[in-house]
C-alpha cells in the first residue's frame, strides 16, 4: 500500500512545520553545548531561525515542484510560517521553564533534599526580597530597566510590549473587571488584616 | 488558499468557543478545559470532514486535513502555553509595568521590592503546585508528589543536556 505518493507535494507542505521543529530542537541542543555557560537565549534564537528557515525552504521547494500558483504558494508559506513560529514559541517556553521558573527550581530543591522540605526553609530560601532582587538584576542586566540617579526607568521595550499585549488579551478573555484587578499592585503584607479572605496573586 | 482559510477558520472557531465559555464562567481546571476546547473542536471538524465530505467548510482530502491539524496543534499549544502567563502576571512583568506606569519619575529598587512584598510569589506558587498535584502539604513542610518528581526529572535532564546552570 502506498502511504505517500512521492509526486504529491502536499505531504511535505503539511509536515514542513513539524520538520522545522525537529531542526529547531537539534540545532538548539548542538548550539547550546557549543556556547555552554553563557546566556541560553542566543542558542534558542539560532535554533528558532534554523527551524523557520527549513520550514519556509521545504514549503517553497514543495510548492515549486508541485506547480502551485503564486497565491497558493504565498498562502501556504504564510500558514507554515505561523505554525513554525507557534511551535518555536512552545519550545522556547519549555526551555525557559528550566531557566526562569521558580516552580521548577522549588521542585528541584525538593528532589535534591530527598523529597521533603519544611515550609519555613522554602520561604526563607526564596524570600520575596531574593525573588525581587533576582528579577531586578535580570531586567537591568538585559537592558529592560535602566538605572539613573538611583531610580529605575524603562529601557528596552520588548518585554514591556509583551506585557501590554497580555493586558489587552486579559481584557478580551476575562473581561474588564478581572483585567483591572490584575493591574492593581498587591497590598503590602503589613496592611493585610490577619483574617483577610482576599487571594492576591502575582 | 483554501487550506489557509480552513486552518484559520477552525482555530478561530475554537477560540470563539473558549471566549464564550470564559465570559460565562471561568472553569476550575482552566488548562484542561483549554485542551478540551481546542482539541475537541479539531476532532469535531475532522469528523465532519470525514462523514460529510464536499462541503465548503470541510477538508477536501487527507493531506489538507493533516495540514490544518498541524497548524491548529501548533497554535493551540502556543496559546495554552501563553495562557498560563495570562492567568497571573509574573513578578518580572509586574516590575516592568510598574516602572512604565511611573512615567518620568521612575521607581526606586525599594519601591519595586515593596510591590512584590504583599504578594509573596513563593507562597502563590507553592499553593498553585499543591493545587496542581506537584507537591503535597506534609506536616509543616511540602513533599514532592510523583507528578512533580516527573517534571523535575525531565527538566533537570534537559537542562543538563544543554549544559545550563540551575534556573529560578
Amino acid at each position: 500500500m502506498t502511504i505517500i505518493n512521492t509526486a504529491d507535494y502536499r505531504p511535505l507542505v503539511a509536515l514542513a512545520p513539524v520538520l522545522g521543529l525537529a531542526v529547531y530542537c537539534v540545532s538548539h541542543v548542538i548550539t547550546a553545548r557549543i556556547i555552554r555557560g553563557r546566556s541560553p537565549y542566543p542558542a534558542l534564537a539560532i535554533g528558532a531561525s534554523a527551524g523557520l528557515a527549513v520550514t519556509i525552504a521545504i514549503t517553497l521547494a514543495a510548492c515549486s515542484r508541485g506547480g502551485a500558483s503564486f497565491i497558493d504558494t504565498l498562502a501556504l508559506v504564510g500558514l507554515n510560517t505561523v505554525a513554525s513560529l507557534a511551535f518555536a514559541f512552545g519550545y522556547f517556553n519549555f526551555v525557559n521553564l528550566t531557566v526562569a521558573s521558580l516552580r521548577i527550581r522549588i521542585l528541584e530543591e525538593l528532589a535534591d533534599a530527598g523529597g521533603w522540605l519544611p515550609r519555613a526553609a522554602l520561604l526563607d530560601r526564596y524570600g520575596t526580597a531574593s525573588v525581587a532582587d533576582l528579577r531586578l538584576e535580570r531586567l537591568v542586566g538585559g537592558g529592560h530597566l535602566v538605572e539613573r540617579n538611583g531610580r529605575l526607568h524603562t529601557g528596552r521595550l520588548q518585554f514591556l510590549v509583551v506585557a501590554r499585549i497580555f493586558d489587552g488579551l486579559r481584557w478580551l478573555i476575562f473581561g474588564p473587571a478581572y483585567a483591572a484587578s490584575l493591574r492593581r499592585p498587591p497590598r503590602p503584607a503589613t496592611e493585610i488584616p490577619p483574617h483577610h479572605d482576599d487571594v492576591t496573586t502575582t | 488558499m483554501p487550506t489557509a482559510l480552513l486552518a484559520v477558520g477552525v482555530f478561530a472557531a475554537a477560540f470563539l468557543v473558549h471566549l464564550i465559555w470564559w465570559r460565562i464562567a471561568l472553569p476550575r481546571r482552566q488548562t484542561a478545559a483549554l485542551l478540551a476546547v481546542f482539541f475537541g473542536v479539531l476532532v469535531a471538524w475532522l469528523a465532519v470532514s470525514h462523514f460529510l465530505p464536499g462541503r465548503w467548510f470541510t477538508a477536501s482530502d487527507r493531506w489538507q486535513a493533516i495540514h490544518v491539524a498541524v497548524f491548529h496543534t501548533a497554535c493551540a499549544l502556543a496559546y495554552i502555553v501563553a495562557y498560563s502567563a495570562l492567568e497571573h502576571r509574573s513578578p518580572s512583568m509586574t516590575l516592568l509595568v510598574a516602572v512604565a506606569d511611573s512615567g518620568a519619575a521612575g521607581c526606586s529598587p525599594e519601591e519595586l521590592r515593596g510591590l512584590l512584598a504583599g504578594a509573596s510569589p513563593v507562597e502563590v506558587r507553592l499553593d498553585a503546585m499543591v493545587h496542581e498535584g506537584m507537591v503535597t502539604r506534609d506536616g509543616d513542610g511540602y513533599r514532592l508528589a510523583p507528578k512533580g518528581m516527573a517534571w523535575a526529572t525531565v527538566l533537570s535532564n534537559w537542562r543538563r543536556l544543554l549544559g545550563m546552570p540551575p534556573g529560578g
